[in-house]
């Protein structure tokens, strides 16, 4: 009996304004039969430079989506929501 | 053409699951006229795990986290988590991620401090972008220097975006 583990971004949302929903599965298999799948998310949002450190095909999205309009508008929301 | 009863069959995977084979499809539950999907009567989603959450003030701080669970049911988060912030002096308003994103209609949400350093008992509005929860006393927010160095165990409940 053989039990092995193994980690994948089994989905990628990117939202409307950029934002990309990571959710990565841990896959844990029994003699090559998945037997479980564990989640774990992060959010990256448009001009996070850690998303380059992301797994694929995380940094290739934010490559694609973010354009330095995204950017700039999203941070324009955030200057105008954000508020202590 | 197949039965319902053997429709419904087909949708049994071998390990006994019933799998629903499409995208955004759900249960609708028989309480309105209305057959369009999804609708309000849609349960669509749910899911469980773990998460991390980042700072979102704009200040690049990193936390230590020693847990952050969630569960999503339909549109509805609930989540828990317990991060410290680190030594800093930044005058932003603190701002922790959430899993998912907020649906800006529904902003009445929040959360509650389930253990903290801090000197007071703090509760925790929805922010809707950046997706984030925002510590408050009262009507005051709370900035990073003000979190320095503390621990924040907290739960929050919130309707997502989808």
């Amino acid at each position: 009996m053989t039990i092995s583990s193994s980690t994948v971004i089994d989905k990628t949302e990117v939202l409307q304004d950029g934002t990309i929903q990571v959710r990565q599965a841990e896959i844990i298999t029994k003699d090559g039969v998945e037997i479980a799948r564990n989640f774990h998310r992060w959010v990256r949002h448009p001009g996070d430079t850690d998303a380059q450190s992301d797994p694929a095909p995380v940094p290739a999205i934010a490559n694609a989506v973010w354009t330095s309009d995204v950017v700039s508008v999203y941070q324009a929301q955030v200057a105008s929501q954000a508020k202590v | 053409m197949a039965t319902n009863a053997q429709y419904l069959a087909s949708l049994v995977n071998s390990s006994g699951n019933i799998n629903i084979p499409v995208s955004n499809g759900g249960v609708v539950f028989n309480n309105t006229n209305t057959t369009a999907s999804p609708t309000s009567t849609t349960q669509n989603d749910y899911e469980t795990g773990t998460w991390t959450p980042t700072d979102q003030s704009g200040a690049s701080l990193s936390f230590t986290t020693n847990y952050a669970y969630y569960t999503k049911i339909g549109n509805m988060v609930y989540c828990s988590c317990a991060v410290t912030y680190p030594s800093t002096a930044s005058g932003a308003q603190a701002l922790i991620s959430v899993p998912f994103s907020v649906n800006s209609s529904a902003q009445t949400y929040g959360g509650f401090t389930r253990y903290t350093t801090y000197s007071s008992n703090i509760q925790f509005l929805i922010n809707v972008t950046p997706a984030s929860v925002a510590p408050y006393l009262l009507s005051t927010g709370l900035t990073n220097a003000n979190l320095s160095g503390k621990r924040l165990d907290f739960v929050a409940v919130y309707q997502a975006s989808f």
